[in-house]
């Protein structure tokens, strides 16, 4: 292999995944953080409850075919495969044995994911086995100083997202909306202050591309206008274009 | 054995509607599922005997509009008849508890157990389906089913502003 060195590589990919990995756990701790830690932050009229067993059996069955579909890739692709080569077969110009390739890498993935899942259920039966004998407390997560802590303040999205975004101030930078209070005014009205992270790359390059996207998608938007003749239209403007596929024999 | 799969699959619609204009409110949460997990059954039935003994085929006579019928189940519409009949399961055994709250509309809640049937059995007609006239016929109906899925809060304005 000419060009980059195979260590530099290494090493890059490493290094790609530490920082993937770090921003995933700072994520990760900030939605937990922030949706189920703390105080409430309203009276609620209702406790919310759980959903029924049965409303939730279809979810872990739709679970259940998603981790066998992540644990044994192989038989997926294997069935995908033949539905493929049975129905496009003519039309196929890759190797087939090329996918064997990308098979067993998916075998590989998919039996170090299923590892990784049971280290997690171990690390939570270990867990559980740990603090169920231990008394559990509620207790206020923001009491530093307050004589009469309320319920909104305490941790924010911004609590765990600030750290990192001064790491990366150079991409995303901090900006406030502020109204500063003049020196002159007594009796001051009232303020809102808020911060926002200023992302230059979705400010100078993704937005105006979707901007422009959505502009050049706004000339078709007269395809779905809601009038059922145009629909029935649609179809018959399909079973012509079938029709003269069949009757030119195109071939897609 | 695959004809009277399919036309047991296709007959469990009719029954189905007839049945649930009949039924108070109490079985027909119970009966739509369950008719819906039979229908599931069998359209996976047909999938798995496509998938281990290669393609299904057969036809009917027809008419003189229709012409003859061709029936074929081919790797592709076994894979497509597995992926409708996955997400139909788990959205009617999903639903049992969620229509509950709309327990006082019992003739809407019959009308979309209809519908939610008729969409079904028609999705995997079309899947199966080699006649363009009869083609029509189960994509119309599956549009009209879906239709009246989709404005079941009827009543609201919002809905009826968003059906299509």
């Amino acid at each position: 292999m000419t060009g980059i060195p195979l260590i530099i590589l290494v090493v890059l990919s490493i290094v790609g995944l530490v920082l993937v990995g770090g921003i995933s756990l700072i994520t990760f701790t900030k939605l937990y953080g922030v949706i189920f830690l703390g105080q409430p932050r309203a009276v609620l009229n209702s406790k919310p409850v759980e959903a029924s067993f049965i409303m939730l059996l279809p979810q872990y069955f739709i679970v259940a075919v998603m981790f066998s579909v992540a644990f044994f890739p192989q038989f997926y692709l294997g069935q995908v495969m033949n539905i493929i080569h049975a129905s496009f077969a003519s039309h196929l110009s890759a190797d087939p044995v090329a996918f064997t390739d990308t098979g067993m890498t998916m075998t590989a993935i998919g039996r170090v994911g299923f590892i990784f899942l049971v280290a997690i259920i171990v690390v939570f039966i270990f867990r559980y086995l740990m603090v169920k004998k231990q008394p559990v407390r509620v207790y206020e997560t923001w009491g530093c100083g307050y004589v009469a802590p309320v319920a909104k303040a305490q941790y924010t999205g911004r609590s765990y997202a600030r750290t990192f975004g001064r790491l990366l101030g150079f991409v995303v930078n901090e900006r406030q909306n502020f109204d500063p209070i003049k020196k002159s005014s007594l009796y001051p009205s009232q303020h809102k202050f808020s911060t926002y992270y200023f992302d230059w790359l979705e400010k100078f390059l993704v937005m105006p591309l979707t901007r422009r996207i959505a502009f050049i998608l706004n000339y078709f938007q007269f395809i779905q206008n809601g009038k059922i003749q145009s629909y029935v239209i649609y179809g018959l403007f399909f079973i012509i274009i079938v029709f003269l596929g069949t009757v030119l024999n195109w071939v897609f | 054995m695959a004809e009277i799969l399919i036309l047991s699959f296709n007959l469990l619609a009719p029954i189905s509607i007839v049945l649930f204009a009949f039924v108070n409110l109490r079985h027909l949460s119970f009966a739509a599922p369950v008719i819906l997990t039979l229908q599931v059954f069998i359209a996976s039935w047909l999938a798995f005997i496509v998938f281990s003994d290669g393609s299904l085929e057969y036809s009917y006579a027809g008419s003189f509009i229709t012409g003859n019928i061709p029936i074929r189940i081919d790797y592709l519409s076994a894979w497509f008849i597995l992926t409708i009949s996955f997400t139909f399961l788990t959205g009617a055994w999903y639903g049992i508890q969620y229509m509950k709250q709309y327990r006082d509309q019992s003739g809407n809640l019959a009308l979309h157990a209809i519908a939610f049937i008729l969409a079904f059995t028609a999705l995997i007609d079309i899947c199966i389906v080699q006649n363009a006239i009869v083609f029509l016929v189960a994509w119309e109906i599956m549009a009209l089913s879906a239709f009246v899925l989709v404005i079941f809060e009827h009543y609201k304005k919002e809905t009826l502003r968003g059906r299509y």
